[in-house]
Parts: C-alpha cells; structure tokens; sequence
C-alpha cells in the first residue's frame, strides 16, 4: 500500500503570487522581468512583484519543484546571457491545475448565485 | 581639467542595488545576483524611458523595503525557506527584550538609560525578523502597523540614545510619542498578522498597555514629575507589564511549531 501522500496537497491552495508566477510560465518559459511583465499583465496592474520577492518566490517554487531552470534560451539574437529562464514542472502544472480548477468552481457558484450580476 | 562624468541615474541605481544585494546570504548571491541585478536594470531602464526621475523614484520605493526585508527573511530563515528558525530567533530576542524592559524598570525609576536603550534594540530587532517572516500576509493596515510600531520603538530607542550618550533631558517626550506610535501601531498590525498559539492577541494587549501608558505619562507630564510619586509608580508598573507582555509574546514564539517546510501555500 502506497502510505505517500500527494505533494500536491501540501502545496495546495497556492498563494496568490506563486499562482500568478506559475500562470504566467504556463505557455512559455520566461526570465525574471518576463514573469514580472506578465504577472502585471495578467492582471491588470492590481499585482506587481518587487524584485525581492520575485527572487524568493522563484527559489522557493524550484525548492518545491514547482518550476526550473531552462537551458534553452528562445530569442538568441535578443538575449543576454546573464538571464536565466524558468519554465514549469509537470508537479508545478498540476498544481496550476488544481488551483486553477478551484478558482472555476468558485466562479461558477458566483454566477449560479449572481454575484456577478445579471440577476433575474 | 577632467570632465565630470554625466549623472546617470540607471546606472547609479544599479550601482545602489548591488550594494544593496550584499545583504543577501552568499549562497543566494552566487546564484541569483547576476540575474536580479539584470532584471532591476530592465525594470529601471523601462521606468525612467517612461517616466523620468519620478518613474525611478517610484520603482525604488517599491524595491527597497521589499529587498531588504526580503534579504532579511533569507538571512534568518535558511536555505530552506523554514520560517520556523526566523520565528523562535524572533522570540528569543523579543524575550531578551522584554526581560530587559522590565529589569530596567524594576528598581522603580531609570537611573540609566543604557538598559531600556538596549531593551528597546532588541525588541525593535525582534519586531523585524516577526514581520520579515510574516508579511507575506499582511495588507495595507497590517504594513501600516508595523511601520508605527518600528518608528515608535525607534523614537524611545532614539530618545534612550541620546539621554545615555549626550545626556538629553527630554526622554519623556520620545517616550510618550513612541509610545502612542506604538500603540496605534500594534493595534493594526496584531488585529491583521496572524502568528501561532494566538500570540498576534498579545501584539493587540501591548498596543492597548502602551496606550494606557500614553494617558499616564500624559498625565505625569501634565502635572509636576514630584509631586506624583504614585502615578509615577504606576507609570513604571505600566511599564513592566509591558516589558512582561513583549516577553510572552516571545515565549510564544519561541515554543511554536507548527510551520510548514516550504512556504508556498496559504495559510
């Protein structure tokens, strides 16, 4: 009998910034100010990552395997070989999944609900 | 005559920021210096195209407190990201503190000002590594408190200073307004932090004893320091049980456990 439990239920529900970060390499992988770009973007400039906890966020996730290093480098012409790029892991995309998930149940309950709006 | 080379300011932010970057643990440095140092000159380079001074101004506002809080929190919790060391550090020296507070306040008036100047060092330490590790949490209010409960300590830290050093007469004033920093302060903060075994109720219980001890000193400084020796007496009860307060909320600290190895789900 398997006794392990599913790492993905410690790591679940993921805070905001690590859903946002994991969001945002979900198609492509990317470099720091990258993630940062499309986390902004994402949302519509209400969440902005600071460099500091961009760095920590980052360490933390690759800790957790949540996302890695990538050693391709996709715009050669353009890139600097200081940067490093992050992509996600396939534990990294579960959890994504998972919260992702979560967040469209609770969408739907709101809209069943209208909370938002259109109501009868 | 050697021209003097133009300003900047891109370039002068970078220079800054990897000043800055030495507060980091050595090991995060090897790995992520380069690549942080990169990413601010992106951010940097885009914030002043875009805005001017103002631009960088504000980009700076943000990434500092943020790296330096963020540099602490790596110096203090380990590779790992454990907050548990940061905690029980924090209450160790929130303990020594306190302890101090109170052994300064025992023998029923301060005859040096050494001793609260050291209290009130580490308690200001202690007030750091707790929110350095807790912050994730917080919001506006939370942040807001924090910095009121910082300044206040560094307004009496400042004002035990200066009487200790350069013998300063006016302590009380630093006193009553750090005090009522304090109390503000610790009000917002331990109503929107949440640390273990409800130790964030004690932040809200010193913020009300320090308010009490605002309208005490308010009092005393009202009235003439000797003629009242009674409400001075109390004044120091006062602040005993406020150096035993910050000492339980250590303790507290000290002896929880309960934090998860990798800190990426909410709590």
């Amino acid at each position: 009998m398997d006794s392990q439990t599913d790492p993905l239920e410690s790591l679940l529900p993921l805070s905001p910034i690590v859903f946002q970060m994991l969001l945002a390499l979900a198609d492509d992988e990317k470099h720091g100010y990258g993630i940062m770009k499309t986390v902004e973007q994402d949302t519509g400039g209400d969440m902005t990552i600071s460099l500091g906890t961009l760095y920590g966020s980052i360490k933390r996730m690759m800790a957790a395997d949540l996302i890695e290093e990538s050693e391709l480098r996709p715009d050669p012409d353009h890139d600097d070989e200081r940067r490093r790029y992050y992509r996600i892991t396939p534990l990294g995309r579960r959890a994504l999944q998972a919260a992702a998930q979560r967040l469209a149940r609770a969408v739907a309950v709101a809209q069943a609900r209208y909370v938002l709006g259109d109501a009868p | 005559m050697k021209p003097h080379p133009a300003f900047d300011p891109v370039s002068s932010s970078l220079w800054l920021l990897n000043r800055l970057l030495a507060l980091y643990p050595a090991e995060h440095q090897r790995t992520y210096r380069a690549d942080m140092v990169q990413t601010f000159q992106d951010c940097a380079s885009e914030a002043y195209a875009q805005h001017g001074l103002p631009g960088l101004l504000r980009l700076w506002l943000a990434t500092l407190p943020d790296v330096v809080m963020n540099a602490l929190d790596e110096r203090i919790a380990g590779v790992n990201g454990s907050g548990q060391a940061a905690r029980r550090v924090g209450g160790l020296v929130l303990v020594a503190g306190g302890l101090l507070w109170m052994g300064a306040h025992l023998p029923f008036g301060l005859t040096r000002y050494g001793l609260p100047a050291a209290a009130l060092f580490l308690l200001l330490g202690g007030v750091c590594i707790l929110h350095a590790q807790n912050r994730r949490h917080l919001r506006r209010t939370g942040w807001v408190g924090f910095i009121l409960t910082a300044s206040g300590l560094a307004m009496m830290l400042a004002g035990y200073m200066a009487a200790w050093l350069d013998g300063w007469q006016q302590t009380g004033i630093t006193v009553l307004f750090g005090a009522g920093l304090q109390a503000a302060g610790l009000l917002a903060w331990g109503l929107e932090t949440r640390l273990p075994q409800a130790a964030d109720r004690l932040l809200v219980v010193i913020g009300l004893l320090n308010g009490v001890e605002v309208l005490w000193m308010a009092q005393v400084m009202k009235i003439e320091w000797a003629a009242l020796s009674w409400l001075l007496l109390a004044l120091v009860g006062q602040a005993i049980l406020i150096g035993l307060a910050w000492a339980a909320l250590g303790w507290l600290l000290w002896t929880s456990h309960d934090q998860p190895a990798i800190r990426l789900a909410e709590e």
